[in-house]
């Protein structure tokens, strides 16, 4: 009876512009937030087997690092263009990645966190026409996610001759709002007219249990090697707002990484990684999405040769590749790319230290998946050592 | 000295840097142009139309008499070919005495009488070849509320219809064209004696009254308000003393009468008439769910008969109002207590009504809406009254199909729906 006519394209752009766009956090159950600080996010988002600590949440086992009780915080701001045929958008996304705190008790060390696990937030906004007997109205049509799965996660390590062993467990938790809301103008050819609005809302929470361990070692004082295993329980979303009960269930991948760094010079220090996790299992669960295992590596090289104010402050670089395990079905999958940059400083006589990486990168690729993401992330990481 | 002369520009460079990045970090919506392939979970609003046969049940009723010549402002006094119109009135008030100074004195006699009425010019018709609006003494009384041109009172005809004339109390010419340059206002003189006329009405409380006809051929005179002016003399006083009164029981009575309601549905008219009708819609329409979805619109499709017979078409623009009733109109009956509006007026033009496919699309949209998000038996049957707004202000009314009618003509209820949103997770 009605139609609807599309009169968006004049207001966006050619009439040519109708591929989605997608942002990659509407994929699947979101992106996979990796729990990097700042100073690993700058080595190309390695993260393991760092000399000189990190409070990245990759292996449990690295929690042997610090020396003394260590509280961190790190803060990962992106920039992203949301790309379609001859048209970017630019948005931006905020994450709280990982909030760590460490206290070595002896041989052994324990640990709490709180990671963004997988990214869920994004929101989206059309512009269309409704024709019908009562007149046409002209509406903004917005549909948005609002959440995320983190997690929170109680470690223990140990010293066992020349090995750090850990493990961890880690509860998966948080929730996701979905929110749908259609507002309509006054009628094209009478401003006295008008319909009323729509809108929706859905809440879902999300719980599930991810258990890991870990392993490193130091072979002589120049390197560092770490590698971690985890498993997950299905991850489950129950639908707690109004309307009609519902429970989801989603495999969660075994994950594994590797990876460390070495001292090349007195000044440099090089680091790699390599993980794996097999989201394809996920898949099957997946009602309007495709999911596929995901490998990831990076390498970096860290310079510590300059000084503010008598303070060190590290120069680094690296680079990254990542499979992203969610894309559209019929697509191929998404991988994503990016050179990372950043710098370190260290204040109080090693008291605090604060870090800076800065990632830019590609996400998906337009012709092959149908989705394409450039960004630019900030990472800011501020370590408060012996607190 | 030199590396920490660079490391000092780096913070500079840095917190630019910094800045750069966080500016574009804002979190805004994606705009996207194709709701088929833009991610999340959307419903459409679609566009449907209930006949009475898709009601789980639909009744519908014409009711009148809600304004009558006696409360309507619709004082016109015709002599057409289509219709002929007189005024009724009763000067009630007609004093015995009247104070001079300190003293209530008796009144002796009564003089210079004459009727003082205010006309519409701008509405009134005056034949080329004029008119003379005369004023009668009725010889049979009547009662207000129930007087029509072939009523005295209920169930006691005049003798002749058209009120029982006696003798001509005044009368005036008028000549077209009428000059209001001057004045709205006619002074219509006594021809009779002044003092017999009024000690009469004075000593009856103006009973039986007195009736005002236009005579002239397409005359059409609209009386906004009536008086009577005269001078009286009291008892022992040789000066005149001036005195007007206004009318009570001031009504109208036409002919043709009004013709009752049949089958269709009436809007408007005098005695004016108002539609009642309430329906019970169905939870889902075609596959599509009503009860719980948002309702953007609904409106009550009325679709027209043909026009009413001259004088009783319409023949200016009408605003119809809609409003919820508060009780079963079909138990309570006309007096059914009615609640709020329903949206705004839709304007009845006469104009449109004749074209083909016409139709009057009143909002009922708040009750639908209620209807729907009301939990199960809570608001089962919608009941509805639409009605002229204001009503009673001319013979005029229009018709529309009702239940009982070909399916062509049977009202109907169009909506605007979007169905819950089924989020679910991917």
């Amino acid at each position: 009876m009605n139609r609807l006519k599309l009169v968006a394209a004049l207001l966006v752009g050619s009439a040519s512009t109708l591929a989605a766009q997608a942002p990659v956090t509407s994929l699947g159950l979101g992106y996979p937030v990796a729990p990097l600080d700042a100073r690993a996010a700058a080595l190309g988002g390695t993260g393991l087997g760092l000399i000189g600590g990190t409070l990245s949440g990759r292996n449990p086992a690295d929690m042997r690092g610090f020396a003394r009780p260590t509280l961190g915080i790190t803060y990962a701001p992106e920039a992203v263009d949301v790309k379609s045929p001859g048209e970017s958008q630019t948005t931006g996304r905020s994450r709280l990645a990982i909030v760590q705190a460490v206290v070595p008790l002896r041989e052994w060390t324990v640990g709490l966190s709180f990671t963004a696990g997988l990214d869920q937030d994004w929101s989206v906004s059309l512009r269309d026409t409704l024709q019908s007997s009562f007149g046409d109205f002209p509406f903004d049509e917005r549909r948005e996610h609002d959440g995320g799965v983190s997690m929170v996660t109680l470690g223990l390590a140990r010293q066992i001759g020349d090995f750090s062993v850990g493990i961890d467990g880690s509860l998966l938790t948080g929730s996701l709002r979905q929110t749908f809301f259609r507002r309509f103008e006054v009628a094209v050819d009478d401003p006295g007219r008008g319909v009323g609005s729509a809108s929706g809302e859905a809440r879902f929470s999300w719980s599930g249990f991810r258990a890991r361990g870990g392993i490193a070692t130091a072979i002589g004082t120049r390197v560092r090697l770490s590698g971690q295993i985890g498993i997950s329980t299905d991850l489950k979303a129950t639908r707690d707002s109004a309307g009609d009960a519902a429970t989801y269930e989603f495999d969660m991948p075994l994950e594994w990484s590797v990876g460390g760094s070495a001292r090349l010079a007195e000044n440099l220090l090089a680091s790699a990684a390599v993980g794996y996790a097999d989201w394809s299992a996920t898949a099957d669960a997946l009602e309007g999405g495709a999911a596929s295992d995901v490998l990831w590596f990076g390498a970096g090289l860290e310079y510590v040769g300059f000084e503010v104010f008598g303070a060190k402050m590290p120069l680094r670089a690296g680079f990254r590749r990542s499979d992203l395990p969610f894309y559209l079905p019929g697509e191929a999958q998404l991988s994503e790319t990016a050179g990372t940059f950043g710098i370190g400083l260290e204040v109080g006589g090693g008291r605090a230290a604060f870090d800076l990486g800065v990632e830019i990168g590609t996400r998906g690729d337009l012709e092959s998946s149908s989705v394409e993401e450039g960004f630019r992330r900030l990472s800011l990481s501020m370590a408060l050592l012996q607190f | 000295m030199n590396a920490v002369r660079t490391g000092v520009r780096w913070p500079i460079l840095l917190a630019a840097g910094v800045s750069l990045v966080a500016i574009g970090c804002t979190e805004r919506a994606v705009l996207e142009v194709d709701s088929e392939t833009a991610p999340g979970q959307s419903t459409p609003t679609t566009e449907i139309e209930i006949p009475v046969q898709g009601m789980i049940s639909w009744r519908d009723t014409t009711y009148t008499g809600y304004v009558v010549p006696l409360t309507s402002p619709y004082r016109v006094v015709n002599d057409s070919a289509d219709v002929t119109s007189r005024l009724l009135a009763r000067f009630e008030t007609i004093p015995d005495s009247i104070d001079v100074g300190t003293i209530q004195q008796p009144i002796e006699a009564y003089s210079s009488g004459r009727f003082r009425l205010l006309v519409d010019t701008a509405t009134s018709v005056i034949p080329e070849a004029g008119l003379e609006l005369e004023v009668f003494a009725l010889t049979r009384a009547y009662e207000e509320r129930d007087a029509t041109w072939s009523l005295a009172a209920l169930d006691e005809p005049w003798t002749e219809p058209g009120g029982d004339l006696g003798e001509r109390i005044g009368a005036l010419r008028i000549d077209a064209p009428f000059d209001s340059t001057t004045s709205d206002t006619l002074f219509v003189p006594f021809e009779v004696s002044t003092d017999s006329v009024l000690s009469n009405w004075a000593s009856s409380d103006g009973e039986p009254g007195l009736a005002i006809r236009a005579v002239g051929a397409g005359s059409s005179v609209d009386v906004r308000a009536l008086a009577v002016t005269f001078e009286v003399k009291p008892v022992g006083q040789d000066s005149l003393v001036p005195a007007a009164r206004s009318p009570a029981g001031y009504t109208v009575i036409f002919d043709p009468e009004t013709p009752p309601p049949g089958q269709e549905s009436r809007i408007g008219g005098l005695p004016s008439s108002r539609i009642y009708l309430d329906f019970e819609l169905p939870e889902t329409w075609e596959g599509l769910q009503l009860k719980g979805s948002t309702i953007n619109a609904a409106s009550l499709i009325f679709r027209p008969v043909a026009p009413p017979p001259v004088p009783f078409r319409l023949e200016d623009p009408l605003e119809v109002i809609s409003y919820q009733l508060l009780a079963d109109p079909f138990e309570v009956g006309p007096k059914t207590p009615i609640g709020g509006v329903l949206g705004p007026p839709d304007l009845l033009d006469p104009e449109d009504l004749t074209e083909d496919d016409a139709e009057l699309q009143l909002s009922i949209t708040p009750l639908v809406l209620i209807w729907s998000f009301a939990p199960a038996d809570s608001l089962d049957v919608l009941r509805i009254g639409v009605q002229a707004s204001p009503e009673g202000r001319s013979l005029g009314f229009w018709e529309f199909g009702s239940a009982e009618d070909v399916t062509s003509l049977q009202p109907s209820v169009r909506m605007l729906v979007t169905p819950r949103v089924p989020f679910r997770l991917p």
